[in-house]
């Protein structure tokens, strides 16, 4: 039996190239990705119920991937997905990039978020990011575009979540808190405060994204894709009016 | 008052205050430091067991904070473990970068621990950070400093007053009590030795009434003791006083010397004498001084008298001679006695001098007198030997040791019968010894003694009685001359003297008869040369001259022993003598006698007369075959034989030189001693009567004899017997001595001659044979009458025949007058005598003319005309 030289097809080296850098790229073909968040009902739920657990959920069905959401406090989930222990954070303002070098952000935003203060004095009228200064005001942790804005507060009390937040001013160890104000409906509703309000108008309207560990920076234009044909094909709308207690 | 300040610090109390005080202070100092060191290490055990309880309590909630990002609560955190004891600072650091901190950082005097934050996340451990712990090991050693300064301070100020109550108590208890015994003892002495101590205390028997008991018993003892002292003391003084009158008056000189003031010490008056030196003067030297340096052992003063200190010191008793130098100068020799003298400590030589100089000089005499006689003893060629009254050796010389081969140690104590006598002597010589001792006689005595190998020595003792100085008789003293040799020379010399007394005898004998013979041959031929032939008395004649030349024969055998035979030596080959007469001598033995005849290699020139030598030979071949009447082996060899001194001693005979040595040997009955003592003498015979002549031996003793040689028989009865003969060997150039003279027929003369003869048969004979050949004849009766008769006719007279021996003048006198009368005169000599004899009477001088009587006339008339004709 002789054995002969073959020289490689190079569409054939080419094909297992591909497959090389999709099994490198990520788990999402094998192992799910690990993802965290800190946000509440009804964006995200333990049970992975929460409109952004679903939307994300989706997108990387539609990509190929599988996707486990576990629930951190923000600065936690910032710092994990930036160390490559988890695949990646949502939701967050555009540009943490910056801060975190190794987080990469998918450029499809998954909704938006209304920078929200809320009281338990009715009087209280806030113009501005300045206007928190006289109050006491507490905000959570890992927030960075709060941590950044609210400056020379007479006190500034960061917590870990947000019913630590709600809690430091329901008992009035805070006069104001800052805070996405569907999630702190939310949350108020769920703890049964009351007295408590949200001041009109919001401090600011942010977009919200997704971010992966730069590992996983080649899934990123694919699920900005998927997330605008989600948008397109009305998947999201979907999703949204599945979430009870959302708006559209 | 200087006494009294120091009693005061010097007092028991301070003593005991100050070093219970220094001892309580340095124990108090060292458990202090043990229990803060102790203390140290529970404290900085405690830093750990913090550091635990930290991580143990607070990481959690660390961990918490930190998961959570929660600042507040992390700060709060560590403010709170910062608080721990000795924990001076702590900070969270998550990956280089300071989180939260609390506290001051130092750089020395901590202890750091690091404690990893970590949470499980997702099924594995996430690393949130660093706790870094600091804690302040100054802080540890000031809270234990403080702690022990008050400890000790507690401790020191209880032991000072624990202190200071023990010295109250001490000084109520006990030198209080002290003081009182000590004013006792103070004030006590001999005379109140009696008052006891008496301590006034309200406890008794305490440690101080034991003392005060104890003092009081020793206090009894001590005068017990001083009174036995008092006594002793002047038993020792008594005792000093004795020892100092022996050692005054001890008869040797003493002195004491003192190693370490390295001088005498004492010394006794005879010391004083000895040395003529006072005694101060003597106490200033040491031994040192009182020696020469040149001692009579040889050694050097200087050498020897550190090591004699140093030996006497050791213990050991030392004694020498020794001389030493006095003060006038002279030299005395002492026996010097050292012996080391017990003085405690002290390094004290007695030494003890005899003054031995003149006994010194008795005994050296004496030693060289008695050296002189036992060298006299030991070198003097005798015996000397000297026996105890058991007959025991207890002295004996060189000489007899190298006589009997026996060495000294054997021989000494050895009993001298036992050993050295034959077994067949020692009864006899031991009764003569018990006489010695007992009658001290016999003085003289002859015994012989045996050597190492067995050999036998005749000795000729001179005996004497040794005395003890009781005069008890302890032995005696033999001076013995070993007479061995001398005796067998003796009796070779008296063998000789008989051989020559026998000789000269039959010498004589044979020279009487052969002049008979002479007259008896002479007139028997005259008488039938007168005779008509066949007259009948012509066979009586011819019978009486056979019978004559029979009796000529026997005179020459006789004349053969005694040496008085003509001889004619030559050198001859004895092999060829020997070989050519094979064939004879076999004709004489009989057939039932076997001969066989072995020569040496090579020839053995020896100077003999070949015929004397043949004569011999036959003669020991007849005495051979003559003693084996049963036949039997008959043997001749030669050899060979260098005589020496050692062959001369062993044999008894010989010269030095070289031999040729002829055997003659058979298996015949032998003979015994006494027989072999005599053969050689003429007629001895062990023959039947009428069977042997008995002149056989002789001749060959005669030959022997004559040749210079040496002849020695061995035989034993029934062992056969060997004839030993030498022969002197001689090279092949000695020129001949005498040639066989050829006599020419008888042819007579007319010259006249002068015939000297005191026989006057034998002058009667000559006169007539003579003239009746045509000679004229004067006739002297004797030397002078010769002379006489020359003087008368001294013209005429041509040639003389005189005897050799005669009255009033011999032959030669008489020739030697004649020939200063008339030089060119000739001579004949006639003699019956021997060659040697007429050697002796210098008649034999080379060229004279000679003839052997008994002469026939015809050998008579050839020499005659023989001598005339001559040159």
């Amino acid at each position: 039996m002789q054995c002969k030289n073959r020289t490689l097809n190079p569409r054939l080296l080419l094909r297992l190239l591909a497959i090389g850098i999709v099994l490198c790229s990520g788990s999402a073909y094998g192992k799910p990705l690990l993802l965290n968040t800190f946000n509440t009902y009804p964006l995200s739920s333990p049970q992975g119920t929460g409109y952004l657990d679903l939307v994300i959920k989706e997108a990387f069905r539609r990509i190929g991937a599988d996707v486990k959401i576990v629930r951190l406090s923000s600065e936690r989930g910032l710092v994990n997905a930036d160390r490559g222990i988890d695949d990646g954070d949502f939701v967050r303002i555009a540009g943490l990039d910056k801060t975190y070098p190794n987080l990469v952000r998918v450029p499809a935003a998954l909704c938006d978020f209304e920078f929200t203060v809320f009281t338990k004095d009715p009087s209280i009228r806030i113009e501005g990011w300045q206007g928190l200064k006289p109050y006491n005001v507490g905000i959570i942790t890992g927030w960075k575009i709060l941590e950044r804005k609210i400056v020379g507060t007479r006190s500034l009390t960061k917590v870990g979540n947000a019913t630590a937040l709600f809690e430091l001013l329901a008992h009035g160890r805070a006069d104001l808190v800052v805070f996405d104000k569907v999630e702190g409906d939310a949350i108020i509703k769920k703890l049964g405060l009351s007295g408590i309000i949200a001041l009109r108008p919001y401090l600011a309207r942010q977009d919200m994204y997704l971010y992966l560990n730069r590992r996983h920076a080649g899934l990123a234009r694919r699920l900005a894709e998927a997330l605008l044909e989600m948008k397109t094909d009305g998947s999201m709308r979907r999703i949204a009016r599945s979430v009870a207690g959302l708006k559209e | 008052m200087a006494d009294e300040q120091r009693q005061i610090q010097n007092r028991i109390g301070r003593r005991l205050l100050k070093k219970v005080l220094l001892f309580s202070f340095v124990v108090t100092i060292i458990f202090t430091v043990i229990q803060a060191w102790m203390d140290y290490s529970i404290r900085m055990s405690g830093i750990n067991e913090t550091i635990g309880q930290v991580k143990k309590v607070q990481v959690r909630g660390l961990i918490t904070a930190l998961w959570n990002y929660d600042m507040q609560e992390l700060a709060a955190e560590v403010e709170g473990i910062h608080h721990f004891n000795y924990l001076n600072y702590a900070a969270v650091i998550d990956r280089g970068k300071l989180i939260a901190q609390a506290g001051q950082k130092k750089r020395k005097n901590v202890i750091t621990r690091e404690i990893a934050l970590t949470r499980d996340y997702n099924g594995r451990q996430v690393m949130l950070g660093t706790l870094y712990l600091q804690a302040d090991t100054a802080l540890v050693v000031r809270d234990v400093l403080a702690r022990i300064a008050l400890i000790f301070l507690f401790q020191a100020a209880t032991v000072a007053i624990v202190a200071f109550f023990l010295l109250w108590l001490f000084g109520r208890m006990v030198t209080r009590h002290l003081s009182i015994a000590a004013s006792y003892f103070r004030s006590f002495n001999v005379a109140g030795m009696n008052a006891p101590l008496v301590l006034d205390k309200p406890a008794k028997d305490d440690e101080l009434d034991t003392l005060a008991g104890a003092f009081n018993m020793m206090r009894e003892h001590l005068a017990a003791s001083y009174l036995q002292q008092l006594c002793a003391q002047q038993e020792i003084e008594e005792s000093e006083r004795r020892f100092r009158v022996l050692f005054e008056q001890a008869p040797d000189a003493i002195t004491v010397y003192d190693q370490d003031e390295n001088r005498f010490v004492d010394a006794n008056e005879n010391a004083e004498r000895l040395f003529a030196l006072s005694r101060e003067e003597l106490l200033k030297t040491g031994p040192r001084q009182i020696y020469p340096d040149a001692q009579p052992d040889g050694r050097l003063i200087s050498e020897s008298i550190s090591e004699n200190i140093k030996l006497t010191l050791a213990g050991e008793s030392v004694a020498l001679d020794r001389l030493i130098r006095c003060a006038d100068g002279k030299e005395r020799l002492c026996e010097v006695r050292l012996v080391r003298l017990p003085s405690g400590e002290r390094r004290l030589i007695r030494a003890s001098y005899i003054d031995v100089t003149e006994r010194r000089q008795a005994e050296k005499a004496l030693f060289y007198a008695e050296k002189k006689f036992r060298d006299l003893l030991e070198t003097i060629q005798l015996i000397a030997v000297m026996l105890d009254c058991d007959g025991n050796v207890v002295f004996c010389n060189d000489y007899f040791l190298g006589l009997t081969g026996w060495s000294r140690d054997e021989a000494l104590g050895n009993n001298w019968f036992d050993m050295f006598l034959p077994g067949e002597n020692r009864e006899t010589v031991k009764s003569v010894f018990k006489s010695i001792l007992r009658d001290n006689a016999p003085l003289h005595y002859e015994n012989p003694i045996v050597t190492r190998e067995g050999a036998k020595r005749l000795v000729i003792w001179d005996n004497s009685v040794l005395r003890n100085f009781g005069g008890d008789v302890i032995g005696t003293a033999s001076l013995g001359i070993d007479v061995t040799e001398h005796r067998r020379l003796e009796e070779q010399l008296r063998q000789a003297q008989k051989m020559e007394a026998i000789g000269q005898l039959a010498g004589g004998v044979a020279h009487d008869f052969n002049n008979i013979l002479c007259a008896i041959v002479g007139y028997a031929h005259l008488a039938l040369m007168k005779m008509p032939e066949g007259d009948p008395v012509r066979g009586n004649m011819e019978q009486i001259l056979r019978a004559s030349e029979r009796a000529t024969t026997l005179t020459r055998s006789l004349l053969s022993f005694s040496r008085k035979q003509i001889i004619n030596p030559r050198p001859n080959n004895l092999t060829d003598i020997i070989r050519g007469l094979e064939k004879f001598l076999s004709r004489l033995i009989r057939e039932d006698i076997e001969m066989k005849i072995k020569c040496g290699e090579g020839d053995m020139m020896i100077f003999a007369d070949r015929g004397q030598i043949e004569q011999m030979l036959m003669n020991l071949v007849t005495n051979a075959r003559d003693a084996m009447p049963g036949g039997g082996h008959i043997a001749i060899g030669t050899v060979k034989v260098r005589m020496d001194e050692e062959f001369i001693r062993m044999h008894g005979y010989g010269k030095p030189g070289a031999y040729a040595a002829i055997v003659v040997s058979d298996t015949g009955e032998g003979m015994d001693a006494k027989t072999k003592e005599r053969i050689f003498e003429p007629f001895f015979t062990t023959r039947e009567q009428g069977k042997g002549t008995g002149l056989g031996l002789s001749m060959v003793y005669g030959i022997v004899k004559q040749h210079e040689g040496f002849i020695d028989v061995d035989s034993e009865q029934g062992k056969g017997a060997e004839f030993r003969i030498y022969l002197p060997l001689v090279s092949a150039a000695v020129p001949d001595r005498q040639r066989d003279i050829r006599l020419p027929e008888a042819e007579g003369g007319v010259e006249t001659l002068l015939v000297a003869e005191d026989d006057e048969a034998i002058r009667q004979l000559n006169t007539e044979l003579l003239r009746n050949y045509g000679y004229r004849i004067i006739e002297a009766v004797d030397g002078e009458d010769a002379v006489a008769k020359f003087r008368q006719n001294m013209d005429d007279v041509q040639l003389i025949i005189m005897d050799g021996i005669m009255p009033k003048k011999n032959g030669k006198e008489a020739y030697e007058e004649i020939r200063a009368i008339n030089p060119s005169v000739r001579v004949i000599y006639l003699s019956g005598y021997a060659e040697d004899i007429i050697s002796r009477e210098g008649l034999l001088e080379p060229g004279t003319n000679f003839i052997l009587k008994p002469v026939t006339p015809a050998n008579l008339l050839k020499k005659v005309r023989e001598v005339l004709d001559g040159d």
